[in-house]
């Protein structure tokens, strides 16, 4: 079995005095692909970004938690030390690649600032191994050419190279394909699973949509308003839902063979953080809501 | 059905110092009434290209015809789009980029009206009803575009394009910028508006699960040419 390399515990974050998560909890062992799923707004993104140390600062606090990586506490780190950590042992990949490199810099230029960790001689082998392995052909064009001059599949890739590069323990993949083509992002996120498999790299994968996570993930948490609501392996998740909530998610995802009847979208929207109370928060767009639900809230099954 | 789009030979060639890109060549189709007609394909194909040709944004090259509820449109006059555009109206893909940032959501929706010069206190009312159609409440009417969320500005998109009681709606990727949950809530919207209003849709989209579930009719585009054309149950 895989050593667990992250273990996210009790974790909440609050922004000013609106808390916006409550007391996540997961662990993701070495090689991993873990999925955060849930719509907008549920703090899937707030959860992963605590962990790089990339929320903004002062308005983002940690109330209470500690995020343990490669037996560290990294909330606990100076920022000099989580400087050693953030982009060599923990990449990211965001969900728009033309926002995530910098337009004035060319790709080579960018992609050796990603292995400065390395030692020179090594730095420009390692760069080509990976433009190899993400399928460029031409990598001394792509050293040279500027973000403009590539589509938005191509410079994902980039990022995914830039994200690995350091050779890192565990990578971020917030919402990778969603600025992306459907037949493109196929083709990035099968590079970024088998990038991360040859690597043995963990992915934390952050997602909305249920047919990404079952594709590409081992296990699955549901993040709703805040809070995990269902954690398991993906099959579990997926075959026996137990929250309501991720029965709602997944009936709303469209598939071949499903009618317009058949997708069931939820109504409402997720709650404002400053509306969150102690009851189950997905209450009041859930069908099998009753009166308890105001008092308490379902936990995750796993818990 | 009765056919109440048909377009022959459209095509579309942009020059620029780098040469010359045809971007559509000799697109053939028609739409029938309640029709939904999908528009698939990669980033490039010419899906948007289409529709902005069909109202009028983009030059035709010589050789197209174009007619519309049976009448025949000159579609390299561009007085004779104004006919068009009474008649077809398009949402569009980004929702936080659609909307002016600095009129209220009952102006955002009013504009078409007053630019058709109907006064002020009818494009008001009109405004007023077609929010409501699509779901949002009075008090939701003055306030800014920031103040409502991707799915919501949407809907307020498709208000605008609604309000001039359109036969034929253009949806160029509407869903593509949403949370799957938000996609659903639209597409069931769209959906109802189709009905209520008598619509007939062209949805354009890059994702097929989508389209199989909303459209009667796929046509598959690559490189500026219809290279599959597949009629649903």
């Amino acid at each position: 079995m895989n050593s667990e390399i992250l273990s996210v515990r009790n974790l909440s974050v609050a922004f000013g005095n609106t808390q916006v998560t409550d007391r996540v909890s997961f662990d993701i062992s070495s090689g991993e692909i873990f999925a955060l799923m849930g719509e907008s707004g549920c703090g899937k993104s707030v959860s992963a970004m605590t962990i790089p140390s990339l929320l903004p600062h002062p308005s983002a606090k940690i109330v209470n938690g500690e995020i343990i990586f490669e037996k560290k506490n990294l909330l606990k780190l100076s920022s000099k030390d989580m400087c050693e950590i953030r982009g060599k042992r923990i990449g990211c990949v965001f969900q728009e690649p033309m926002q995530a490199l910098n337009p004035v810099v060319s790709i080579g230029t960018q992609l050796l600032e990603s292995v400065r960790f390395m030692p020179k001689e090594e730095r420009l082998k390692r760069i080509n191994e990976l433009l190899a392995m993400s399928g460029f052909k031409d990598a001394k064009r792509i050293l040279k050419s500027y973000p403009h001059e590539m589509s938005g599949g191509m410079l994902q890739r980039i990022v995914i190279c830039m994200a690995l590069a350091p050779k890192p323990a565990l990578v971020i993949a917030d919402e990778p394909t969603t600025a992306l083509d459907a037949n493109i992002q196929t083709a990035v996120m099968d590079l970024l699973k088998d990038m991360c498999k040859s690597e043995n790299a963990a992915m934390l994968l952050i997602t909305h949509n249920a047919h990404l996570a079952a594709k590409y993930s081992d296990r699955i948490a549901v993040m709703y308003a805040g809070r995990i609501v269902e954690y398991s392996k993906t099959t579990d998740v997926l075959t026996n839902p137990k929250h309501p909530y991720t029965k709602a998610l997944l009936n709303v995802v469209p598939s071949k063979g499903k009618t317009l009847a058949e997708l069931k979208p939820i109504p409402g929207s997720v709650p404002n953080p400053k509306d969150f109370d102690d009851g189950c928060r997905f209450r009041f767009r859930c069908e099998f809501a009753k009166d308890e639900c105001e008092k308490i809230w379902s936990p995750c099954p796993n818990e | 059905m009765n056919e109440i789009l048909n377009i022959q030979n459209l095509s579309v060639t942009f020059h620029s110092k780098g040469g010359t890109v045809y971007a559509l060549k000799n697109i053939c189709f028609s739409l029938n009434e309640g029709d939904i007609l999908a528009l698939a394909g990669e980033s490039g194909s010419g899906k948007s290209t289409i529709a902005n040709a069909l109202v009028g944004l983009v030059p035709w090259e010589c050789g197209g015809t174009y007619r519309l509820f049976g009448e025949d449109i000159n579609p390299y006059q561009k007085k004779s789009f104004s006919i068009v555009r009474s008649k077809m109206q398009m949402a569009f893909q980004d929702p936080y980029s659609s909307l002016n940032p600095r009129n209220t959501v009952s102006e955002i929706v009013a504009t078409p009206l007053l630019a058709k010069g109907i006064s002020k206190s009818e494009a008001a009312k009109k405004a007023k009803r077609m929010l409501d159609l699509i779901g949002l409440s009075n008090a939701d009417t003055n306030k800014f575009p920031h103040a409502f969320s991707g799915g919501q500005r949407q809907r307020i998109g498709l208000a605008r394009a609604l309000v001039l009681e359109p036969k034929i709606l253009i949806c160029d990727e509407i869903t593509s910028a949403l949370d799957v949950s938000v996609q659903a809530q639209i597409l069931h919207l769209l959906n109802d508006l189709r009905r209520e209003l008598n619509l007939s849709l062209i949805f354009i989209s890059h994702d097929i699960a989508v389209m199989e579930i909303i459209a009667n009719k796929i046509l598959g585009l690559q490189n500026g040419e219809i290279v599959h054309s597949r009629l649903l149950a």
